[in-house]
């Protein structure tokens, strides 16, 4: 009896060393993140200390056990634990499918009668990943009421999850993810990334999807046109992922080798020949665009010693649709490169309203001159618009030769200038957009602002695949609010400065000086 | 439930001859009128105001996050210290009641304070044509309703806990803070993080309620933790019976 009473004295001292041992391990694993060898001594140096200290007294641990504290005790646990349970199970339900209420007056964030006929005619289901950093957090939060509303519509048919491009540079890959904030909405085996999600643009990626055919953009080859294919800063390889990523299919053409361009063309785009093109070229083209296509020209200025002969290109597009290339190279003071060509503002048109306020940048460019037509089948709209301090410089001589820059009020056209300008003809229901530049969409810039977004819209409305759907627009409240008088400003400033707090602080004293005098 | 009304509003009145009651409210009321006056003052010289209701919400929150441990610090915490507690409990009312009752006349008090917070969109919608967006007002301030609902029962289940109201003041605080930032582990899109971002208190206010969304899921999220708090603390009140 004497040797228990003896050992029962060590048993605190066994669970301390269990409990040191205990938090020693897990010290290490937080640092080390590995089952180790010493992870392994350390936990069975715990459970030795924890089993040691049962041994050595025994009885101490029957009396906790069986003892009314105990008894007490599991059942405080016990109601905690349930009531606990209960209350995550509600919460994980409702959170699977989030029912909610839109109060705000415009009824902002409640979707269109067009969006839920097209989460109603879902045949499979939906995934809507977003590509978000940490970095765009918030814009991931802005965007979450709206994904809230989608999945809670769509009857489990749709479900959306966050990624991060950083962490999961597979999934990035996978879906073709190229800028930070861009979602990819995924259905089944194909997907289609939209850069700017909005209600618009789910619904119209979602109404893509469910009618899938092949939409097969052309790029002219054989003189010297930009490289889909190079991947340096002048070849248009971020161009075609991009274009891929929203399902086109790209493709080169050769008009020298076969005079008609495909029929499954929705598309085809001239960027920058170095040499004119043929005059039976143009004419596929035209034949082309009467049959009811799409059709994008980048241009660059011109070098100085070919002027001379006509090229059929341009002499087209100005004699057919009222858009001439001029012989110029824009000079431009609002950009931080005179030599680049920076738009303040942009035309009102269905290309342009998705450009989110985001400016573009034409390095070299030549611009634009709307022309007045006899044809009234034929609507132009000037895209791209640059500021007041900008001309179209047309010595270019000068320039070259001496590197000078002058204003020539005679010869030169005062900004704001046209960089790129869309046409289309009622009757065939053709559709042309012409760039004053093609380096803007090169890679080296294809990132820079807006440039890669004006481009890609551009090519979506040629081929006729920018607004499959139009949501009914929802009305957004004008509030201003009037700056007060003095009078108003002062009787706010005694109203809020002056009155509540002193108002408390009075009471406060009253009730003080109350229970003194009761005292 | 008579009980419950009985011990609230004791605690509500308690707080009208409370010194930290009025200080808290004055400095509220300071603090708000202050940011309040600055935009108007703003306005007048020329910038523009945003027509937005929620004008001071945004600060009202982050005060309440050290304001509420500050009313709740002595509700059960005292009573125990004073040695009043164990009066309490052998009087015929049992350990919830008096629980949610301290809780009710916390609520009680401060939702005194939040109603005068009003005038605030008050004014700012007699100054802008054709009116702010009440639908936003209403659904951001049942937001901050429910939010403040939750900071008072975690404030009363520390409460509960303590015998030395300041050591229940700064544990709260510390509680309410984590609850706070949590969210901003949210920020990444894996599992644990998602975790974390939907527990986060102001996150689950700011993206839905906040808005003008009356999300089903953000409301059962601060009325659970209510209600889980307000165990706990009936736990921890009953087992002052029997440790």
């Amino acid at each position: 009896m004497e040797m228990r009473a003896d050992l029962r004295r060590f048993a605190p001292l066994a669970y301390a060393a269990g409990l040191v041992a205990m938090a020693g391990t897990a010290a290490w694993w937080i640092v080390g993140r590995q089952f180790d060898l010493y992870v392994r001594v350390g936990l069975a140096l715990s459970i030795l200390g924890v089993a040691a200290g049962v041994l050595l007294d025994p009885d101490r641990v029957r009396r906790a056990l069986v003892g009314r504290q105990m008894r007490y005790g599991s059942n405080a646990f016990l109601v905690s634990l349930a009531v606990f349970g209960i209350l995550a199970v509600v919460n994980y339900v409702a959170f699977q499918s989030p029912t909610q209420w839109d109060l705000t007056e415009d009824k902002q964030y409640t979707l269109t009668p067009e969006t839920l006929l097209t989460l109603e005619g879902l045949a499979q289901p939906v995934v809507l990943k977003g590509f978000y950093t940490p970095d765009r957090a918030s814009s991931r939060d802005e965007v979450r009421p709206l994904l809230d509303a989608y999945q809670s519509r769509s009857d489990g048919m749709l479900t959306y999850e966050f990624v991060d491009p950083i962490e999961n540079p597979v999934a990035r890959d996978q879906y073709r993810i190229m800028t930070d904030g861009s979602m990819a909405v995924v259905v089944g085996e194909a997907s289609e990334v939209v850069s700017f999600p909005s209600e618009e643009e789910i619904t119209g990626a979602l109404i893509r999807l469910a009618n899938p055919e092949k939409r097969k953009i052309y790029f002219l080859v054989g003189e010297g046109e930009r490289d889909t294919g190079a991947a340096d800063d002048q070849g248009y390889t971020y161009l075609k992922s991009a274009l891929e990523s929203k399902n086109y299919e790209i493709a080169t053409i050769s008009l020298l080798l076969d005079p008609d361009v495909p029929d499954d063309a929705v598309a085809v785009v001239v960027a920058a020949p170095t040499s004119p093109l043929s005059e039976d070229e143009v004419k596929s083209l035209g034949e082309y665009l009467a049959g009811g296509g799409g059709l994008i020209v980048l241009d660059d200025p011109t070098a100085p010693t070919d002027e001379d002969k006509p090229d059929p290109l341009r002499v087209y597009l100005e004699t057919k649709w009222g858009l001439r290339l001029e012989e110029n190279l824009v000079v431009d003071f609002a950009s931080t490169v005179p030599l680049a060509g920076l738009s303040t503002s942009y035309g009102d048109h269905p290309i342009t309203a998705r450009m989110r306020n985001l400016g573009s940048i034409y390095p070299s460019s030549r611009s634009i001159e709307v022309m007045t037509l006899d044809d009234p089948s034929i609507t132009q709209t000037s895209l791209v618009l640059t500021g007041d301090r900008s001309w179209g410089e047309t010595d270019l001589a000068a320039l070259q030769d001496r590197n000078e820059l002058n204003f020539d009020a005679e010869a030169d056209k005062k900004g704001p200038l046209v960089l790129a300008a869309a046409a289309t003809d009622s009757t065939s229901s053709s559709r042309v957009v012409v760039f004053g530049d093609s380096d803007f969409a090169a890679n080296g810039y294809f990132f820079q602002i807006g440039n890669g977004d004006i481009l890609v819209n551009s090519l979506d409305w040629a081929s006729g695949q920018e607004n499959l759907i139009s949501l009914t627009p929802k009305t957004s409240t004008q509030r201003f609010v009037s700056p007060p008088s003095t009078q108003t400003t002062g009787l706010i400033f005694l109203l809020t400065i002056i009155l509540m707090p002193g108002g408390v602080v009075g009471l406060g004293l009253l009730t003080w000086w109350g229970r003194r005098q009761r005292v | 439930m008579r009980n419950v009304w009985i011990i609230a509003s004791r605690e509500f009145r308690q707080y009208f001859i409370s010194p930290v009651a009025y200080a808290v409210a004055a400095s509220i009321y300071l603090i708000l009128g202050g940011i309040f006056f600055i935009n108007i003052y703003f306005a007048i010289r020329g910038s523009q105001i945003d027509p937005d209701g929620r004008i001071v919400l945004g600060p009202l929150v982050t005060i309440l996050l050290f304001a509420t441990p500050a009313v709740t610090m002595r509700l059960l915490a005292e009573e125990h210290r004073m040695g009043t507690l164990e009066l309490l409990l052998t009087a015929p009312v049992r350990d919830w009641e008096v629980i949610v009752g301290k809780w009710l006349g916390a609520f009680g008090f401060m939702l005194v304070i939040v109603a005068f917070t009003w005038v605030y969109p008050y004014i700012l919608n007699r100054m802008t044509d054709p009116g702010i967006d009440q639908g936003i007002l209403v659904s951001a301030y049942l937001g901050l309703v429910l939010l403040l609902s939750t900071m008072l029962a975690i404030g009363v289940l520390i409460s509960a806990m303590f015998k030395n109201p300041m050591a229940a003041f700064f544990v709260a605080l510390a509680i309410l803070l984590v609850l706070w930032i949590v969210g901003s582990l949210g920020s990444g899109a894996g599992v644990g993080s998602q975790i974390a971002g939907s527990l986060s208190l102001v996150d689950r206010y700011y993206n839905n309620l906040y808005r003008g969304i009356i999300s089903l899921p953000d409301v059962l999220y601060f009325v659970s933790l209510t209600i889980l708090a307000l165990v706990f603390g009936s736990q921890i009140v009953e087992s002052r019976r029997w440790r």
